[in-house]
Protein backbone atom coordinates (compact mmCIF):
# COMPACT_ATOMS: atom_id res chain seq x y z
CA UNK A 1 0.00 0.00 0.00
CA UNK A 2 2.83 2.34 0.97
CA UNK A 3 4.54 1.43 -2.31
CA UNK A 4 1.43 2.33 -4.31
CA UNK A 5 0.58 5.51 -2.42
CA UNK A 6 4.02 6.92 -1.72
CA UNK A 7 6.84 5.18 -3.57
CA UNK A 8 5.31 4.90 -7.05
CA UNK A 9 4.29 8.59 -7.24
CA UNK A 10 7.77 9.52 -5.99
CA UNK A 11 9.38 7.33 -8.65
CA UNK A 12 7.12 8.80 -11.32
CA UNK A 13 7.97 12.33 -10.21
CA UNK A 14 11.65 11.48 -10.24
CA UNK A 15 11.29 9.97 -13.72
CA UNK A 16 9.48 13.09 -14.97
CA UNK A 17 12.17 15.29 -13.45
CA UNK A 18 14.77 13.24 -15.33
CA UNK A 19 12.87 13.81 -18.58
CA UNK A 20 12.61 17.53 -17.86
CA UNK A 21 16.32 17.73 -17.17
CA UNK A 22 17.07 15.90 -20.42
CA UNK A 23 14.77 18.28 -22.27
CA UNK A 24 16.53 21.25 -20.71
CA UNK A 25 19.98 19.88 -21.60
CA UNK A 26 18.91 19.11 -25.18
CA UNK A 27 17.63 22.64 -25.65
CA UNK A 28 20.80 24.12 -24.17
CA UNK A 29 22.99 21.91 -26.39
CA UNK A 30 20.92 22.95 -29.41
CA UNK A 31 21.41 26.63 -28.57
CA UNK A 32 25.15 26.17 -28.09
CA UNK A 33 25.46 24.26 -31.37
CA UNK A 34 23.71 27.14 -33.09
CA UNK A 35 26.20 29.47 -31.39
CA UNK A 36 29.09 27.41 -32.84
CA UNK A 37 27.61 27.91 -36.30
CA UNK A 38 27.08 31.61 -35.62
CA UNK A 39 30.60 32.16 -34.22
CA UNK A 40 32.05 33.87 -37.36
CA UNK A 41 29.11 36.30 -37.46
CA UNK A 42 29.46 37.03 -33.74
CA UNK A 43 33.09 38.01 -34.30
CA UNK A 44 31.95 40.49 -36.97
CA UNK A 45 29.16 41.72 -34.72
CA UNK A 46 31.54 42.36 -31.86
CA UNK A 47 33.95 44.29 -34.11
CA UNK A 48 31.06 46.40 -35.40
CA UNK A 49 29.78 47.02 -31.89
CA UNK A 50 33.22 48.14 -30.69
CA UNK A 51 33.40 50.61 -33.60
CA UNK A 52 29.92 51.82 -32.76
CA UNK A 53 30.89 52.35 -29.13
CA UNK A 54 34.03 54.20 -30.18
CA UNK A 55 31.81 56.54 -32.22
CA UNK A 56 29.38 56.94 -29.35
CA UNK A 57 32.19 57.96 -27.04
CA UNK A 58 32.56 61.15 -29.08
CA UNK A 59 28.86 61.92 -28.46
CA UNK A 60 29.31 62.27 -24.71
CA UNK A 61 30.24 65.23 -22.60
CA UNK A 62 33.04 64.49 -20.16
CA UNK A 63 33.19 65.18 -16.47
CA UNK A 64 31.32 64.18 -13.36
CA UNK A 65 30.23 67.63 -12.19
CA UNK A 66 26.76 68.35 -13.49
CA UNK A 67 27.27 72.15 -13.43
CA UNK A 68 30.37 71.85 -15.56
CA UNK A 69 28.58 69.52 -17.93
CA UNK A 70 25.74 72.07 -18.10
CA UNK A 71 28.26 74.74 -19.05
CA UNK A 72 29.71 72.47 -21.73
CA UNK A 73 26.26 71.81 -23.17
CA UNK A 74 25.48 75.52 -23.26
CA UNK A 75 28.83 76.21 -24.89
CA UNK A 76 28.16 73.58 -27.53
CA UNK A 77 24.75 75.14 -28.23
CA UNK A 78 26.21 78.64 -28.44
CA UNK A 79 28.75 77.39 -30.97
CA UNK A 80 25.97 76.11 -33.25
CA UNK A 81 24.00 79.30 -32.70
CA UNK A 82 26.94 81.40 -33.77
CA UNK A 83 27.74 79.27 -36.80
CA UNK A 84 24.12 79.31 -37.97
CA UNK A 85 23.80 83.03 -37.35
CA UNK A 86 20.94 82.50 -34.97
CA UNK A 87 20.06 85.41 -32.73
CA UNK A 88 19.66 84.09 -29.19
CA UNK A 89 17.15 85.89 -27.02
CA UNK A 90 17.52 83.95 -23.79
CA UNK A 91 19.14 80.81 -22.32
CA UNK A 92 17.42 79.08 -19.45
CA UNK A 93 19.32 77.43 -16.64
CA UNK A 94 20.32 73.89 -17.60
CA UNK A 95 18.22 71.08 -16.11
CA UNK A 96 19.99 67.98 -14.81
CA UNK A 97 18.52 64.48 -14.75
CA UNK A 98 20.07 61.07 -14.13
CA UNK A 99 19.29 57.69 -15.57
CA UNK A 100 21.19 54.42 -15.04
CA UNK A 101 24.85 55.31 -15.70
CA UNK A 102 24.16 58.63 -17.34
CA UNK A 103 23.72 62.33 -16.53
CA UNK A 104 21.35 64.14 -18.91
CA UNK A 105 21.70 67.91 -19.22
CA UNK A 106 18.81 69.77 -20.88
CA UNK A 107 19.24 73.34 -22.12
CA UNK A 108 16.44 75.60 -23.41
CA UNK A 109 16.90 78.67 -25.54
CA UNK A 110 14.64 81.22 -27.23
CA UNK A 111 15.85 82.66 -30.49
CA UNK A 112 15.16 84.60 -33.69
CA UNK A 113 16.29 83.05 -36.96
CA UNK A 114 16.18 83.74 -40.64
CA UNK A 115 14.29 81.13 -42.67
CA UNK A 116 17.36 80.15 -44.69
CA UNK A 117 19.30 79.37 -41.50
CA UNK A 118 16.80 77.01 -39.91
CA UNK A 119 18.00 73.80 -41.59
CA UNK A 120 21.64 74.81 -41.21
CA UNK A 121 21.10 75.30 -37.46
CA UNK A 122 19.42 71.93 -37.13
CA UNK A 123 22.14 70.23 -39.18
CA UNK A 124 24.86 71.78 -37.00
CA UNK A 125 23.16 70.41 -33.92
CA UNK A 126 22.72 66.99 -35.55
CA UNK A 127 26.43 66.81 -36.34
CA UNK A 128 27.68 68.40 -33.15
CA UNK A 129 30.21 66.46 -31.10
CA UNK A 130 29.56 65.95 -28.25
CA UNK A 131 26.10 65.51 -29.58
CA UNK A 132 23.15 67.69 -28.71
CA UNK A 133 19.84 65.88 -29.10
CA UNK A 134 16.95 68.12 -30.10
CA UNK A 135 14.03 67.18 -27.88
CA UNK A 136 11.81 70.20 -28.48
CA UNK A 137 11.82 72.70 -31.32
CA UNK A 138 9.28 75.31 -32.28
CA UNK A 139 9.22 78.24 -34.70
CA UNK A 140 6.62 80.87 -35.59
CA UNK A 141 6.74 82.97 -38.70
CA UNK A 142 6.82 86.68 -37.91
CA UNK A 143 7.00 88.66 -41.14
CA UNK A 144 10.42 87.79 -42.65
CA UNK A 145 11.84 86.24 -39.50
CA UNK A 146 11.05 83.30 -37.33
CA UNK A 147 11.00 83.35 -33.57
CA UNK A 148 11.39 80.10 -31.80
CA UNK A 149 12.63 78.01 -28.91
CA UNK A 150 14.72 74.90 -28.75
CA UNK A 151 15.49 72.33 -26.08
CA UNK A 152 18.58 70.17 -26.46
CA UNK A 153 19.88 67.35 -24.33
CA UNK A 154 23.48 66.26 -23.84
CA UNK A 155 24.70 62.99 -22.26
CA UNK A 156 27.59 62.38 -19.89
CA UNK A 157 28.62 59.03 -18.46
CA UNK A 158 28.63 58.81 -14.69
CA UNK A 159 31.39 56.17 -14.50
CA UNK B 1 -9.05 -7.82 -33.97
CA UNK B 2 -8.41 -8.82 -30.37
CA UNK B 3 -5.08 -10.54 -29.84
CA UNK B 4 -5.37 -10.61 -26.04
CA UNK B 5 -7.37 -13.78 -25.54
CA UNK B 6 -5.56 -16.03 -28.04
CA UNK B 7 -2.25 -14.86 -26.61
CA UNK B 8 -3.34 -15.72 -23.09
CA UNK B 9 -4.56 -19.08 -24.25
CA UNK B 10 -1.15 -19.82 -25.70
CA UNK B 11 0.60 -19.30 -22.39
CA UNK B 12 1.04 -22.72 -20.76
CA UNK B 13 -0.10 -21.67 -17.28
CA UNK B 14 -0.58 -25.26 -16.14
CA UNK B 15 2.94 -26.30 -17.21
CA UNK B 16 4.41 -23.18 -15.62
CA UNK B 17 2.52 -23.97 -12.42
CA UNK B 18 3.75 -27.54 -12.38
CA UNK B 19 7.33 -26.43 -12.99
CA UNK B 20 7.07 -23.87 -10.20
CA UNK B 21 5.56 -26.53 -7.92
CA UNK B 22 8.40 -28.91 -8.67
CA UNK B 23 10.87 -26.17 -7.83
CA UNK B 24 9.55 -25.78 -4.31
CA UNK B 25 8.23 -29.30 -3.73
CA UNK B 26 9.38 -30.75 -0.46
CA UNK B 27 7.45 -34.07 -0.44
CA UNK B 28 9.87 -36.13 -2.50
CA UNK B 29 12.98 -34.75 -0.77
CA UNK B 30 14.82 -34.58 -4.07
CA UNK B 31 17.34 -32.06 -2.83
CA UNK B 32 18.64 -34.37 -0.14
CA UNK B 33 18.72 -37.37 -2.47
CA UNK B 34 20.72 -35.43 -5.04
CA UNK B 35 23.51 -34.96 -2.51
CA UNK B 36 23.95 -38.68 -1.79
CA UNK B 37 27.52 -39.64 -2.62
CA UNK B 38 27.82 -43.04 -0.92
CA UNK B 39 25.64 -46.07 -0.33
CA UNK B 40 26.10 -48.65 2.42
CA UNK B 41 24.28 -52.00 2.41
CA UNK B 42 23.65 -54.19 5.43
CA UNK B 43 23.76 -57.94 4.88
CA UNK B 44 24.17 -60.52 7.48
CA UNK B 45 25.61 -58.14 10.07
CA UNK B 46 28.15 -56.86 7.56
CA UNK B 47 28.11 -53.35 6.17
CA UNK B 48 29.16 -53.12 2.54
CA UNK B 49 30.28 -50.02 0.69
CA UNK B 50 28.48 -50.78 -2.58
CA UNK B 51 30.88 -48.67 -4.66
CA UNK B 52 34.17 -50.00 -3.29
CA UNK B 53 32.78 -53.43 -2.33
CA UNK B 54 34.72 -53.21 0.93
CA UNK B 55 32.88 -54.51 3.96
CA UNK B 56 33.19 -54.77 7.70
CA UNK B 57 31.28 -56.87 10.13
CA UNK B 58 29.29 -55.02 12.74
CA UNK B 59 30.23 -56.20 16.20
CA UNK B 60 28.79 -53.94 18.91
CA UNK B 61 31.09 -53.29 21.84
CA UNK B 62 29.90 -53.73 25.35
CA UNK B 63 27.00 -51.32 26.06
CA UNK B 64 27.19 -50.10 22.48
CA UNK B 65 23.92 -49.68 20.61
CA UNK B 66 23.65 -51.49 17.29
CA UNK B 67 23.08 -48.17 15.52
CA UNK B 68 26.28 -46.77 17.03
CA UNK B 69 28.21 -49.88 16.06
CA UNK B 70 26.89 -49.62 12.51
CA UNK B 71 27.87 -45.96 12.34
CA UNK B 72 31.37 -46.78 13.61
CA UNK B 73 31.77 -49.41 10.88
CA UNK B 74 30.39 -46.95 8.34
CA UNK B 75 33.13 -44.53 9.36
CA UNK B 76 35.70 -47.24 8.60
CA UNK B 77 34.21 -47.79 5.15
CA UNK B 78 34.14 -44.11 4.17
CA UNK B 79 37.47 -42.25 3.93
CA UNK B 80 37.64 -39.14 6.09
CA UNK B 81 39.61 -37.36 3.38
CA UNK B 82 36.53 -37.17 1.15
CA UNK B 83 34.81 -34.80 3.59
CA UNK B 84 31.37 -35.32 5.06
CA UNK B 85 29.63 -38.06 3.13
CA UNK B 86 25.93 -38.17 2.42
CA UNK B 87 24.88 -41.75 2.72
CA UNK B 88 22.04 -43.93 1.49
CA UNK B 89 21.66 -46.79 3.95
CA UNK B 90 20.24 -50.01 2.44
CA UNK B 91 18.72 -52.21 5.14
CA UNK B 92 17.30 -55.72 4.83
CA UNK B 93 13.87 -55.68 3.20
CA UNK B 94 12.48 -57.62 6.12
CA UNK B 95 13.28 -54.70 8.45
CA UNK B 96 10.43 -52.75 6.85
CA UNK B 97 6.78 -53.30 7.56
CA UNK B 98 4.48 -53.32 4.56
CA UNK B 99 0.79 -52.88 3.89
CA UNK B 100 -1.15 -53.05 0.68
CA UNK B 101 -3.55 -50.35 -0.36
CA UNK B 102 -6.28 -49.93 -2.93
CA UNK B 103 -7.65 -46.43 -3.11
CA UNK B 104 -9.30 -45.78 -6.43
CA UNK B 105 -9.80 -42.25 -7.72
CA UNK B 106 -7.64 -40.64 -5.09
CA UNK B 107 -4.77 -38.30 -5.68
CA UNK B 108 -1.22 -39.13 -4.68
CA UNK B 109 -1.39 -36.68 -1.81
CA UNK B 110 -4.67 -38.06 -0.53
CA UNK B 111 -3.41 -41.68 -0.66
CA UNK B 112 -0.41 -40.67 1.41
CA UNK B 113 -2.58 -38.76 3.92
CA UNK B 114 -5.06 -41.65 4.19
CA UNK B 115 -2.30 -44.17 4.82
CA UNK B 116 -0.68 -41.99 7.48
CA UNK B 117 -4.03 -41.58 9.24
CA UNK B 118 -4.60 -45.34 9.22
CA UNK B 119 -1.11 -46.32 10.32
CA UNK B 120 -2.20 -47.43 13.79
CA UNK B 121 -4.96 -49.65 12.51
CA UNK B 122 -2.96 -50.96 9.55
CA UNK B 123 -0.02 -52.04 11.68
CA UNK B 124 -1.40 -52.67 15.17
CA UNK B 125 1.77 -54.50 16.24
CA UNK B 126 3.75 -51.27 16.32
CA UNK B 127 3.25 -48.88 19.19
CA UNK B 128 5.86 -46.41 18.09
CA UNK B 129 5.61 -43.81 15.38
CA UNK B 130 6.24 -45.03 11.88
CA UNK B 131 7.56 -43.34 8.80
CA UNK B 132 5.75 -43.98 5.53
CA UNK B 133 7.19 -44.44 2.06
CA UNK B 134 4.91 -45.15 -0.84
CA UNK B 135 4.63 -44.77 -4.56
CA UNK B 136 1.08 -43.43 -4.62
CA UNK B 137 0.93 -42.65 -8.32
CA UNK B 138 -0.99 -45.90 -8.76
CA UNK B 139 -4.31 -46.44 -6.95
CA UNK B 140 -3.08 -49.74 -5.54
CA UNK B 141 0.24 -51.06 -4.37
CA UNK B 142 2.42 -51.54 -1.33
CA UNK B 143 3.22 -48.96 1.32
CA UNK B 144 6.37 -49.38 3.38
CA UNK B 145 6.80 -48.36 7.00
CA UNK B 146 9.85 -47.86 9.15
CA UNK B 147 10.28 -47.08 12.81
CA UNK B 148 10.77 -43.35 13.19
CA UNK B 149 12.84 -43.66 16.37
CA UNK B 150 15.15 -46.20 14.76
CA UNK B 151 15.67 -43.89 11.80
CA UNK B 152 16.47 -40.98 14.08
CA UNK B 153 18.81 -43.10 16.20
CA UNK B 154 20.69 -44.13 13.09
CA UNK B 155 20.89 -40.49 11.96
CA UNK B 156 22.26 -39.42 15.33
CA UNK B 157 24.79 -42.25 15.41
CA UNK B 158 26.00 -41.47 11.87
CA UNK B 159 26.10 -37.74 12.68
CA UNK B 160 28.40 -38.51 15.60
CA UNK B 161 30.73 -40.16 13.12
CA UNK B 162 30.47 -37.03 10.90
CA UNK B 163 28.42 -38.91 8.31
CA UNK B 164 25.18 -37.52 7.03
CA UNK B 165 22.52 -40.19 6.82
CA UNK B 166 20.41 -38.89 3.99
CA UNK B 167 18.01 -41.78 3.53
CA UNK B 168 17.19 -45.35 4.45
CA UNK B 169 15.85 -47.71 1.78
CA UNK B 170 15.04 -51.45 1.48
CA UNK B 171 18.13 -53.01 -0.05
CA UNK B 172 16.10 -55.05 -2.55
CA UNK B 173 15.31 -51.82 -4.39
CA UNK B 174 19.02 -51.43 -5.14
CA UNK B 175 18.31 -53.91 -7.93
CA UNK B 176 16.03 -51.50 -9.78
CA UNK B 177 17.23 -49.72 -12.84
CA UNK B 178 15.86 -46.26 -12.11
CA UNK B 179 17.00 -44.95 -15.49
CA UNK B 180 14.75 -47.45 -17.30
CA UNK B 181 11.57 -45.56 -18.03
CA UNK B 182 9.60 -48.64 -19.15
CA UNK B 183 7.33 -50.18 -16.55
CA UNK B 184 9.19 -53.48 -16.68
CA UNK B 185 8.05 -55.90 -13.96
CA UNK B 186 10.84 -57.40 -11.89
CA UNK B 187 10.72 -60.11 -9.21
CA UNK B 188 13.33 -59.78 -6.47
CA UNK B 189 14.01 -62.52 -3.96
CA UNK B 190 15.88 -61.10 -0.96
CA UNK B 191 16.98 -63.86 1.42
CA UNK B 192 19.05 -63.53 4.54
CA UNK B 193 19.27 -65.93 7.43
CA UNK B 194 15.75 -67.01 8.32
CA UNK B 195 13.97 -64.25 6.40
CA UNK B 196 12.76 -64.31 2.85
CA UNK B 197 11.30 -61.22 1.16
CA UNK B 198 9.78 -61.46 -2.26
CA UNK B 199 9.00 -58.31 -4.21
CA UNK B 200 7.12 -57.68 -7.43
CA UNK B 201 8.13 -54.28 -8.78
CA UNK B 202 6.76 -52.51 -11.87
CA UNK B 203 8.95 -49.63 -12.85
CA UNK B 204 9.59 -47.99 -9.50
CA UNK B 205 6.36 -49.13 -7.83
CA UNK B 206 6.22 -52.14 -5.52
CA UNK B 207 3.14 -54.17 -6.51
CA UNK B 208 3.52 -56.95 -3.96
CA UNK B 209 5.85 -57.60 -1.05
CA UNK B 210 5.75 -60.93 0.71
CA UNK B 211 7.91 -61.67 3.73
CA UNK B 212 8.15 -64.97 5.53
CA UNK B 213 10.26 -66.64 8.17
CA UNK B 214 11.90 -69.81 6.92
CA UNK B 215 10.88 -71.69 10.04
CA UNK B 216 7.25 -71.03 9.16
CA UNK B 217 7.81 -72.70 5.81
CA UNK B 218 8.69 -75.92 7.58
CA UNK B 219 4.98 -76.34 8.05
CA UNK B 220 3.45 -77.79 4.89
CA UNK B 221 0.37 -75.58 5.03
CA UNK B 222 2.44 -72.42 5.11
CA UNK B 223 4.90 -73.72 2.54
CA UNK B 224 2.06 -74.60 0.15
CA UNK B 225 0.44 -71.22 0.61
CA UNK B 226 3.80 -69.44 0.05
CA UNK B 227 4.33 -71.39 -3.17
CA UNK B 228 0.85 -70.47 -4.38
CA UNK B 229 1.43 -66.82 -3.59
CA UNK B 230 4.88 -66.76 -5.20
CA UNK B 231 3.72 -68.55 -8.31
CA UNK B 232 0.99 -66.00 -8.82
CA UNK B 233 3.60 -63.25 -9.14
CA UNK B 234 4.74 -62.79 -12.71
CA UNK B 235 7.73 -60.82 -13.85
CA UNK B 236 9.95 -60.32 -16.87
CA UNK B 237 13.06 -61.02 -14.80
CA UNK B 238 13.85 -62.62 -11.46
CA UNK B 239 16.74 -61.54 -9.26
CA UNK B 240 17.70 -63.69 -6.34
CA UNK B 241 19.91 -62.06 -3.75
CA UNK B 242 20.75 -64.64 -1.14
CA UNK B 243 24.48 -64.27 -0.54
CA UNK B 244 27.10 -61.65 0.22
CA UNK B 245 28.54 -62.20 -3.24
CA UNK B 246 25.22 -61.24 -4.83
CA UNK B 247 25.23 -57.85 -3.07
CA UNK B 248 28.91 -57.26 -3.79
CA UNK B 249 28.14 -57.35 -7.50
CA UNK B 250 26.48 -53.92 -7.36
CA UNK B 251 29.86 -52.08 -7.57
CA UNK B 252 28.41 -48.61 -7.70
CA UNK B 253 26.68 -46.05 -5.57
CA UNK B 254 23.06 -47.15 -5.49
CA UNK B 255 20.61 -44.68 -6.95
CA UNK B 256 17.90 -44.01 -4.38
CA UNK B 257 14.29 -44.75 -5.32
CA UNK B 258 12.81 -41.57 -3.90
CA UNK B 259 9.33 -43.04 -3.36
CA UNK B 260 10.67 -45.69 -0.96
CA UNK B 261 13.30 -43.67 0.86
CA UNK B 262 12.86 -42.95 4.57
CA UNK B 263 14.34 -39.73 5.82
CA UNK B 264 15.30 -39.18 9.44
CA UNK B 265 14.06 -35.92 10.95
CA UNK B 266 17.59 -34.48 10.91
CA UNK B 267 17.92 -35.14 7.19
CA UNK B 268 14.57 -33.51 6.46
CA UNK B 269 15.58 -30.51 8.53
CA UNK B 270 18.72 -30.10 6.47
CA UNK B 271 16.76 -30.45 3.29
CA UNK B 272 14.41 -27.72 4.41
CA UNK B 273 17.38 -25.49 5.00
CA UNK B 274 18.73 -26.30 1.53
CA UNK B 275 15.31 -25.67 0.03
CA UNK B 276 14.93 -22.41 1.92
CA UNK B 277 18.35 -21.32 0.74
CA UNK B 278 17.36 -22.23 -2.80
CA UNK B 279 14.05 -20.39 -2.45
CA UNK B 280 15.90 -17.47 -1.02
CA UNK B 281 18.26 -17.47 -4.01
CA UNK B 282 15.34 -17.69 -6.43
CA UNK B 283 13.53 -14.98 -4.50
CA UNK B 284 16.58 -12.76 -4.58
CA UNK B 285 17.02 -13.38 -8.30
CA UNK B 286 13.34 -12.57 -8.94
CA UNK B 287 13.59 -9.47 -6.74
CA UNK B 288 16.76 -8.42 -8.54
CA UNK B 289 15.01 -8.87 -11.90
CA UNK B 290 11.99 -6.87 -10.72
CA UNK B 291 14.20 -4.12 -9.34
CA UNK B 292 16.15 -4.10 -12.59
CA UNK B 293 12.93 -3.90 -14.60
CA UNK B 294 11.59 -1.17 -12.34
CA UNK B 295 14.75 0.85 -12.57
CA UNK B 296 15.50 0.15 -16.24
CA UNK B 297 13.88 3.43 -17.37
CA UNK B 298 15.78 5.29 -14.67
CA UNK B 299 19.06 3.67 -15.68
CA UNK B 300 18.32 4.47 -19.31
CA UNK B 301 17.59 8.10 -18.35
CA UNK B 302 20.70 8.27 -16.23
CA UNK B 303 22.86 7.01 -19.11
CA UNK B 304 21.23 9.46 -21.51
CA UNK B 305 21.73 12.29 -19.02
CA UNK B 306 25.40 11.36 -18.75
CA UNK B 307 25.70 11.47 -22.55
CA UNK B 308 23.92 14.82 -22.71
CA UNK B 309 26.10 16.26 -19.94
CA UNK B 310 29.23 15.11 -21.79
CA UNK B 311 27.92 16.64 -25.02
CA UNK B 312 27.05 19.84 -23.16
CA UNK B 313 30.59 20.06 -21.78
CA UNK B 314 31.96 19.56 -25.29
CA UNK B 315 29.86 22.29 -26.92
CA UNK B 316 30.43 24.60 -23.96
CA UNK B 317 34.16 24.20 -24.58
CA UNK B 318 33.64 25.03 -28.26
CA UNK B 319 31.59 28.13 -27.50
CA UNK B 320 33.76 29.77 -24.85
CA UNK B 321 34.95 32.48 -27.25
CA UNK B 322 31.60 33.14 -28.98
CA UNK B 323 29.91 33.34 -25.58
CA UNK B 324 32.56 35.75 -24.31
CA UNK B 325 31.94 37.91 -27.37
CA UNK B 326 28.17 37.74 -26.96
CA UNK B 327 28.57 38.81 -23.34
CA UNK B 328 30.86 41.63 -24.42
CA UNK B 329 28.28 42.80 -27.00
CA UNK B 330 25.56 42.59 -24.39
CA UNK B 331 27.63 44.60 -21.89
CA UNK B 332 28.31 47.30 -24.48
CA UNK B 333 24.64 47.47 -25.37
CA UNK B 334 23.76 47.74 -21.69
CA UNK B 335 26.37 50.41 -21.09
CA UNK B 336 25.67 52.57 -24.15
CA UNK B 337 22.00 51.82 -24.75
CA UNK B 338 20.67 54.97 -23.08
CA UNK B 339 22.66 57.12 -25.47
CA UNK B 340 22.48 55.00 -28.60
CA UNK B 341 18.76 54.43 -28.38
CA UNK B 342 17.82 58.03 -27.56
CA UNK B 343 15.16 58.85 -30.17
CA UNK B 344 16.50 61.05 -32.94
CA UNK B 345 13.66 63.25 -34.22
CA UNK B 346 15.67 64.49 -37.24
CA UNK B 347 13.81 67.82 -37.08
CA UNK B 348 15.40 69.10 -40.28
CA UNK B 349 14.10 66.12 -42.29
CA UNK B 350 10.66 66.55 -40.74
CA UNK B 351 10.54 70.18 -41.87
CA UNK B 352 11.60 69.19 -45.39
CA UNK B 353 8.90 66.50 -45.54
CA UNK B 354 6.22 68.93 -44.33
CA UNK B 355 7.32 71.57 -46.80
CA UNK B 356 6.94 69.08 -49.67
CA UNK B 357 3.28 68.76 -48.75
CA UNK B 358 2.46 72.25 -47.47
CA UNK B 359 4.26 74.20 -50.22
CA UNK B 360 5.05 77.24 -48.01
CA UNK B 361 1.69 77.29 -46.24
CA UNK B 362 3.33 76.67 -42.83
CA UNK B 363 3.27 79.55 -40.37
CA UNK B 364 4.23 77.72 -37.15
CA UNK B 365 5.89 74.43 -36.29
CA UNK B 366 6.65 72.72 -33.02
CA UNK B 367 7.97 69.28 -32.19
CA UNK B 368 8.12 67.82 -28.72
CA UNK B 369 9.15 64.21 -28.15
CA UNK B 370 7.77 62.97 -31.44
CA UNK B 371 4.57 65.00 -31.43
CA UNK B 372 4.38 67.65 -34.16
CA UNK B 373 1.98 70.60 -34.18
CA UNK B 374 1.75 72.74 -37.29
CA UNK B 375 -0.46 75.65 -38.32
CA UNK B 376 -0.83 77.73 -41.46
CA UNK B 377 -3.28 78.62 -44.16
CA UNK B 378 -4.58 76.63 -47.09
CA UNK B 379 -7.74 76.31 -49.19
CA UNK B 380 -8.43 72.75 -48.18
CA UNK B 381 -7.05 71.71 -44.75
CA UNK B 382 -8.81 68.31 -44.98
CA UNK B 383 -6.98 67.50 -48.16
CA UNK B 384 -3.76 68.51 -46.40
CA UNK B 385 -4.49 66.05 -43.62
CA UNK B 386 -5.10 63.36 -46.22
CA UNK B 387 -1.80 64.06 -47.93
CA UNK B 388 0.14 64.00 -44.66
CA UNK B 389 -1.54 60.78 -43.51
CA UNK B 390 -0.35 59.04 -46.68
CA UNK B 391 3.29 59.64 -45.77
CA UNK B 392 5.09 56.81 -43.95
CA UNK B 393 7.01 59.09 -41.62
CA UNK B 394 3.79 60.34 -39.97
CA UNK B 395 0.87 58.74 -38.18
CA UNK B 396 -2.13 59.92 -36.11
CA UNK B 397 -2.52 62.87 -38.43
CA UNK B 398 -5.52 65.01 -37.37
CA UNK B 399 -6.76 68.59 -37.32
CA UNK B 400 -6.06 70.11 -33.94
CA UNK B 401 -7.90 73.43 -34.15
CA UNK B 402 -11.07 74.67 -35.70
CA UNK B 403 -10.70 76.07 -39.20
CA UNK B 404 -11.33 79.77 -39.60
CA UNK B 405 -11.74 82.16 -42.48
CA UNK B 406 -13.69 79.77 -44.69
CA UNK B 407 -11.20 77.01 -44.11
CA UNK B 408 -8.04 79.02 -44.86
CA UNK B 409 -6.51 78.69 -41.37
CA UNK B 410 -5.65 75.22 -40.09
CA UNK B 411 -4.01 73.49 -37.17
CA UNK B 412 -2.77 69.89 -37.50
CA UNK B 413 -1.19 67.48 -35.01
CA UNK B 414 0.70 64.36 -36.02
CA UNK B 415 3.17 61.86 -34.65
CA UNK B 416 6.57 60.80 -35.98
CA UNK B 417 6.76 57.13 -36.94
CA UNK B 418 10.50 56.88 -36.31
CA UNK B 419 10.52 57.92 -32.65
CA UNK B 420 9.12 56.33 -29.54
CA UNK B 421 9.93 58.36 -26.45
CA UNK B 422 7.40 56.44 -24.39
CA UNK B 423 9.26 53.13 -24.78
CA UNK B 424 12.60 54.83 -24.24
CA UNK B 425 11.41 56.49 -21.01
CA UNK B 426 10.14 53.14 -19.77
CA UNK B 427 13.41 51.38 -20.57
CA UNK B 428 15.64 54.13 -19.21
CA UNK B 429 13.61 55.83 -16.50
CA UNK B 430 14.95 59.01 -14.98
CA UNK B 431 16.10 58.11 -11.46
CA UNK B 432 16.71 61.64 -10.23
CA UNK B 433 16.08 65.10 -11.50
CA UNK B 434 17.86 68.23 -10.41
CA UNK B 435 17.64 71.85 -11.26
Amino acid sequence: MVVVVRVIPLLMDSYDEGLDEMDFLEQRIERLRFLVEEAPFIVDEEIAKRAEVAALESWTFTGQDSNLIGTSVQRQLRQAVEEAEVLPRSYNTPRIAETEGWILVTQEMDFVIEQENILKFLELLENSRPKLHVTEFSINRNRRQYTGSITVTGFSKTL
Amino acid sequence: MNLGIPLLEKIPFREIGLQAQSLFHLGSHNEILKRIDASLLLYDNSLINTATVTLFEIVPNEDEQYADAMARVARQLLPMSDGKKHVLLLLPTADFASTTFNMNAMSEKLVRSALELQSNSLIPAYDENLLLAVNATNPEGVALWFNEKEANDLFRAFEEQNIFLSAIMPRALAMLDTDDETDKTLLINDEEGSNISFLQVSGVAIRRLLTVNKTDLEQDVFAKQWDIEINQLKGEAVKTMNSLDDWQQIRQIVTPVSEYCFHPAGAIKEEKQISLAKKSKVGMAVTACLVLLLFAPFISNWLKLKDLQAELERVEELTIEPRRMRASIFDMEEEWGALEEYPNQQVGNVLISLNEVLQGALSSFSINKGVVDISGSTDDPAYLVELLAQREEFYNVAQSTNTRGGGAQFGIRLNLSSTDFETYDEKYPVVSQGR
